[in-house]
C-alpha cells in the first residue's frame, strides 16, 4: 500500500499578471506551471533552480499564502484551502533565507519565540520557549535580546526555534544558509540533521546551492522558468542528471578543488527570461543538443526509472 | 566561547538618550512648559481673564512705570500678561496634541494600508492623498470656520482632517519597503491577522520616521494655530492664546512692542523646544544593527 | 616567482566607531605577479572586501589607512600625493563590484558610462571612445554591441550587466583588475559563463586579477595563489594547489571541511563546523585572533604568531601549523 504523502502538490499553477501604471499594458509572468510534487513523511525533498524558476512561489503556494490559479494542494491529505488556519500553523512551519530580515528587529528573541505559541493559544508559554531554545542550541541568556545584537548563525537559529515552537510535521526552508558564512552554514545544517531525526521532520529544503540540497536531501526536483524539468532520488541525480539543465547545473557548480578547473557549460549567452515564453521546450534557448523540434514542441514531463524528466532526448 | 552578548537595549537607549544634547536641551525645555500649562491655576499670579480698565497696558519689569504685581506687565484691557501667557501655553499645547492625535491616526492609518496592501487600495488612497495636497489649508480653515464658527473644537477638528498628508506619505513608503521583509511573510505563515501585521509588527518598524514627522508636525500645527488666531479664525477672545496676543497687540506694535515680542518668544522657545527633540530622538532612536 | 605588479606591506585599515576603534584590516601584505590571479578568501568581516577598497583608494574619508609600502608596476607610491594616487589607480587598476545593477548608473546609456571616463582620461573624440566600447563590449560577449550603446542598463540581463561592468573595468585597459564577489548575486549556471571570460580576457590581455570570494568553489577553479584572511590577517598563503591539497591553517583546514562535497562526504553526515563566532576587531587584539575557536589552542598562541614561511613564497601565521611537505 502506499501511504498518504505528507504534501502532494498536483497540477498546480500560478501567474501574475504585471501592469506598468495605472492604465499600461499588462504582462503576463508564468510563475509556476503545471507543478506536481510528492513528499512522504519523514522525507526530504530538495526543490531546486535559478533565480525566476518559480520555487519561491511554490514555497508560499504550499505554506497556504498564495492560492495557486489551478490545481490541488494537500498537507497530509487534506485540501489546504479547505484546512483551518490553526491547523495548517500546527502542521507546516517556513525557515527564510535571510536571518536578517526574517526576525522583526523591534522585538525580543523571547517574545520572537513565544509569538506563535501566542497566536495560537500555547499554554506554559515560557517552558515551551527555552525547550525550543534549547533545542537549537541557543542560551539562555539571549532571551532578553534584540536580533540586532546576534550574529548570523544565532539569528537563524532563533528563525528555527520558532518555526519549531508550534512542533509541526513539515519544515519548509527556503535558502535557509544561503545568507550564511561557510562555517556557521555547517552548524546549521548540522542542526537540521539532528533535528530532522530527532522529530521525524518532513522537509522540503529549497536551494541554489547543489552541494547543501546533496547533503540534506532524499530526493530532488529541478525547476526551470516555473516547470519541474526533473525530478530524481538524489542518488540518481547526482550521479546520472537527465535533463540537459541539470548537467549544466550540477557542471557549473565548483567543488573545493583545484585539478577540476573551470566547466564548459556551452549554455549560449541567452539568459533565462520568463516573458518570452515561445511555444517550444522552455529551455531550448539555452540547451546545447537542441533540436529543431524543440522549439516548436512543448517537452512533456515523463516518467523515467528513478523519477520523471521534461525532455524527449534526455536517456 | 568567543560571542559576547550586548546588553539590553533598553538600558542603552536611554543612556544614548541622556548623552544626545538635542534631547536633553529640546526635552527639558518641553518638559517646563507642559509643566507649566498642566500647573497653570497655581503659577498664574491673576485671573488670566480679569480686566482692570484703570492698569491698562503697564510695561514689564526691565522698563520704567512697571508695577511688582504685574511682572511682564498687562495688555490693553489690563489684563496680567505673564498670566496670559501661562495660560496661553494650554492652548498651544492642547491644539497640537488634539490635532496629532487626530491627524497621526488618520495618516498612519492610511499609509500603512496603501503601502502595505498596494494594489488598488494603494492608487485610491494615493488619489486621496493628493487631492488633499491640493487643498490650501488656510482657505478651507477659513470656510468650515465660517460654516461652523470659530472656537478650539472647529480649529482641532479641522486642522486634524487636514494635516495628516505628511504622516500618509512617510508611512506609506516606509510599508512598502517592509511588506516584503521575510518576517511578514513568517507571520502570515502563523496565520497572524492583519491588524496584528500592520499595528503591531510593521508600525513599531517605524518609530524613528514617525517621531521626525510629528515633531515637524507639532511644530506646524503650533504656528499654524497662531496664525489662524491671529486672523481671528482660531480661538475667540478672551481665551488666552499666544497668537490671538499677537493679533491683539498689533495696534500698539509701535509703542509697546513688547506686547507682541513676549508671546513671539514663547512661540518660539515651543517650537524650538519640539524640533530639537524630534531630532534628537530620531538621532538616538531605530532598530540597533550591528 | 614571477615579477610583482602590486606589492604592498603591512597594511592596515581602522575605522572609528561609536564602541570603539575597528581595527578592520591588521597588517597584510599583498603581492600580486604579473598575469597572475591571487584570490582573497575569507568569512564575512575578515577585512577581505576592505583591503581592496583600500588598494583602489575608495576607502570612507574617516577611515584611517596606513603601510609600510605600496608599490605599483615598480613605482613606489608610498609617498606620492593623493591626487597622482588616484589617477594612476583609476588607469591601471579598476575594480567590479557584486552586485551590477546598482554599480550601473539607471538613467545613462551603457554607451554613456563606458566612454565617459576615458574620454575624460585619455582625451579621446566620442567615435574613439565609442569604437573601443563596442571593441570591449564584443570581448565580453555582449551580441551586437553597437546597436546597444544606446540603451540602459535596465535592458540587460544580470549577467550582461556584469559583462557591462567587466567591459567598463578593461575600458583603460588596466593591468591590475579587482573584482569583489563578481559572481555572487548571479545564477550558478551565469556564474561559470563570467568566472569563464574573466579567465579568458586575463589570458588574452596579460592581466592580474584580485579576486575576492567566500566561495571556495570559485577560488579552486580561479586562483593561481590563495590568501585566506582571518579578523583582518592573512592566516595562510600558498599556491592554490598546495592550499587546497595540504592546507597548514586549522582555520583552513576548518574551512575546507566545513563544505559539503558531494560524492565525497557522506550524505546526511555531520559537517565538520568551526564552533564560536569571528571576534568583533574593536581595539587591539595581541595573539591570535583564532585561538578561541581553535582546536589547537595552547597558551603560546596567546604571543602573536610569526609567519612560517611554506613553498613558493607562501607562509602560514600559526604556533601550531602543518609542516609543509616538502
Amino acid at each position: 500500500m502506499t501511504a498518504v504523502p505528507m504534501i502532494r502538490l498536483a497540477g498546480v499553477s500560478k501567474t501574475y499578471r504585471l501592469r506598468r501604471g495605472l492604465f499600461g499594458p499588462s504582462q503576463e509572468l508564468r510563475a509556476v506551471h503545471d507543478l506536481s510534487l510528492e513528499v512522504a513523511r519523514g522525507e526530504t525533498l530538495g526543490l531546486v533552480g535559478e533565480s525566476g524558476c518559480g520555487k519561491s512561489t511554490a514555497v508560499s503556494i504550499m505554506l497556504g499564502l498564495l492560492a495557486p490559479d489551478a490545481g490541488r494542494v494537500e498537507i497530509a491529505g487534506q485540501a489546504l484551502d479547505a484546512m483551518a488556519e490553526r491547523d495548517r500553523v500546527r502542521l507546516i512551519q517556513p525557515v527564510f533565507q535571510n536571518p536578517n530580515a526574517a526576525l522583526n528587529p523591534v522585538k525580543r528573541i523571547r517574545s520572537l519565540i513565544a509569538q506563535p505559541l501566542k497566536l495560537h493559544g500555547g499554554s506554559e508559554i515560557d517552558r515551551e520557549v527555552a525547550r525550543a531554545m534549547e533545542m537549537v542550541g541557543l542560551p539562555a541568556r539571549l532571551a532578553q535580546a534584540y536580533p540586532g545584537e546576534l550574529s548570523g548563525g544565532q539569528r537563524q537559529r532563533v528563525a528555527l526555534a520558532r518555526a519549531l515552537v508550534l512542533k509541526p510535521a513539515v519544515l519548509i526552508c527556503d535558502e535557509p544558509t544561503s545568507a550564511l558564512d561557510v562555517s556557521v552554514q555547517a552548524q546549521i545544517i548540522n542542526l537540521l540533521l539532528g533535528l530532522r531525526r530527532e522529530l521525524g521532520l518532513t522537509m522540503v529544503f529549497v536551494s541554489h546551492n547543489l552541494a547543501v540540497v546533496e547533503h540534506l536531501a532524499d530526493r530532488v526536483a529541478v525547476m526551470y522558468l516555473g516547470e519541474k524539468v526533473e525530478e530524481a532520488t538524489t542518488d540518481a541525480l547526482f550521479r546520472a542528471p537527465r535533463h540537459p539543465y541539470t548537467q549544466a547545473l550540477l557542471a557549473a557548480t565548483l567543488p573545493p578543488d583545484p585539478g577540476r578547473g573551470l566547466p564548459e557549460l556551452r549554455l549560449g549567452k541567452a539568459a533565462a527570461d520568463p516573458f518570452a515564453l515561445r511555444g517550444g521546450c522552455l529551455f531550448a534557448p539555452r540547451c546545447p543538443v537542441v533540436e529543431p523540434i524543440c522549439r516548436s514542441q512543448p517537452q512533456d514531463l515523463r516518467r523515467v526509472a528513478e523519477g520523471a524528466v521534461r525532455c524527449q532526448r534526455a536517456g | 566561547m568567543a560571542e559576547r552578548t550586548s546588553p539590553a537595549r533598553r538600558p542603552r537607549a536611554l543612556r544614548r538618550l541622556c548623552r544626545n544634547s538635542g534631547v536633553l536641551i529640546g526635552g527639558g525645555l518641553l518638559a517646563l512648559i507642559v509643566l507649566i500649562a498642566l500647573f497653570a491655576p497655581l503659577l498664574a499670579p491673576h485671573d488670566p481673564l480679569a480686566q482692570d480698565l484703570t492698569r491698562r497696558l503697564l510695561p514689564p519689569f526691565w522698563q520704567e512705570r512697571s508695577v511688582p504685581e504685574h511682572l511682564l506687565g498687562t495688555d490693553h484691557l489690563g489684563r496680567d500678561y505673564l498670566s496670559r501667557l501661562i495660560y496661553g501655553a494650554r492652548v498651544s499645547l492642547g491644539v497640537g496634541a488634539g490635532v496629532i492625535l487626530v491627524s497621526g491616526s488618520i495618516g498612519i492609518t492610511l499609509g500603512l494600508v496603501a503601502g502595505y496592501f498596494g494594489g488598488w487600495i494603494d492608487m485610491v488612497i494615493s488619489f486621496i492623498i493628493t487631492a488633499r495636497l491640493s487643498l490650501p489649508i488656510v482657505l478651507v480653515a477659513l470656510a468650515a470656520v465660517a460654516l461652523g464658527g470659530a472656537s478650539l473644537t472647529t480649529l482641532v477638528t479641522v486642522l486634524g482632517l487636514l494635516l495628516w498628508d505628511r504622516f500618509a506619505v512617510v508611512t506609506r513608503a516606509a510599508a512598502q519597503s517592509l511588506r516584503h521583509r521575510e518576517f511578514i511573510l513568517g507571520l502570515r505563515a502563523l496565520g497572524a491577522g492583519k491588524a496584528r501585521i500592520l499595528f503591531l509588527e510593521i508600525l513599531p518598524n517605524m518609530q524613528a520616521t514617525i517621531l521626525v514627522v510629528l515633531s515637524l508636525e507639532v511644530a506646524n500645527v503650533i504656528l499654524l494655530e497662531a496664525a489662524l488666531s491671529f486672523l481671528g479664525l482660531g480661538v475667540r477672545p478672551p481665551t488666552p492664546s499666544w497668537g490671538l496676543m499677537i493679533s491683539e497687540g498689533r495696534d500698539n506694535i509701535l509703542f509697546d512692542p513688547w506686547l507682541i515680542a513676549l508671546p513671539g518668544s514663547a512661540l518660539c522657545l515651543l517650537v524650538l523646544a519640539v524640533n530639537l527633540l524630534g531630532d534628537g530622538l530620531r538621532d538616538v532612536t531605530g532598530p540597533v544593527q550591528r | 616567482m614571477t615579477e610583482s605588479l602590486l606589492d604592498i606591506q603591512n597594511l592596515r585599515v581602522s575605522i572609528p566607531t561609536e564602541r570603539g576603534m575597528l581595527n578592520a584590516v591588521r597588517g597584510v601584505d599583498l603581492r600580486i605577479g604579473r598575469g597572475e590571479t591571487l584570490c582573497l578568501v575569507g568569512e564575512s568581516g575578515c577585512g577581505k572586501s576592505l583591503t581592496a577598497t583600500a588598494v583602489m583608494g575608495l576607502l570612507p574619508r574617516h577611515a584611517r589607512i596606513t603601510c609600510d609600502r605600496f608599490d605599483l608596476m615598480g613605482e613606489d607610491l608610498t609617498a606620492r600625493r593623493e591626487a597622482k594616487l588616484s589617477r594612476l589607480r583609476g588607469r591601471e587598476v579598476t575594480m567590479i563590484f557584486q552586485d551590477p545593477t546598482s554599480a550601473l548608473n539607471p538613467t545613462l546609456t551603457v554607451g554613456r558610462q563606458l566612454t565617459e571616463a576615458v574620454r575624460r582620461s585619455e582625451g579621446l573624440s566620442r567615435a574613439a571612445a565609442e569604437d573601443r566600447a563596442v571593441e570591449m563590449l564584443e570581448r565580453v560577449g555582449i551580441s551586437n554591441p553597437g546597436a546597444r550603446l544606446a540603451q540602459y542598463p535596465h535592458g540587460f540581463s544580470g549577467g550582461q550587466r556584469q559583462r557591462i561592468m567587466i567591459a567598463s573595468a578593461l575600458m583603460e585597459r588596466p593591468r591590475l583588475l579587482i573584482a569583489d564577489e563578481p559572481t555572487t548575486a548571479l545564477d550558478v549556471t551565469i556564474q561559470a559563463q563570467i568566472l569563464r571570460l574573466l579567465k579568458e580576457l586575463q589570458g588574452e590581455l596579460g592581466l592580474s586579477l584580485l579576486l575576492i570570494t567566500h566561495d571556495l568553489g570559485v577560488v579552486a577553479a580561479m586562483a593561481s595563489d590563495v590568501a585566506v584572511m582571518y579578523a583582518g590577517r592573512i592566516a595562510e598563503r600558498a599556491a592554490a594547489r598546495d592550499l587546497f591539497q595540504q592546507p597548514r591553517h586549522p582555520y583552513t583546514q576548518g574551512l575546507l571541511a566545513a563544505i559539503p562535497v558531494p560524492g565525497v562526504t557522506p550524505r546526511g553526515a555531520p559537517l565538520s563546523a568551526i564552533p564560536g563566532r569571528v571576534p568583533e576587531l574593536i581595539g587591539e587584539m595581541p595573539g591570535c585572533a583564532f585561538r578561541e575557536r581553535c582546536a589547537r589552542a595552547t597558551p603560546a598562541c596567546d604571543r602573536d604568531p610569526l609567519p612560517r614561511p611554506g613553498r613558493g613564497g607562501g607562509f602560514v601565521e600559526c604556533v601550531h601549523a602543518t609542516e609543509a611537505a616538502r
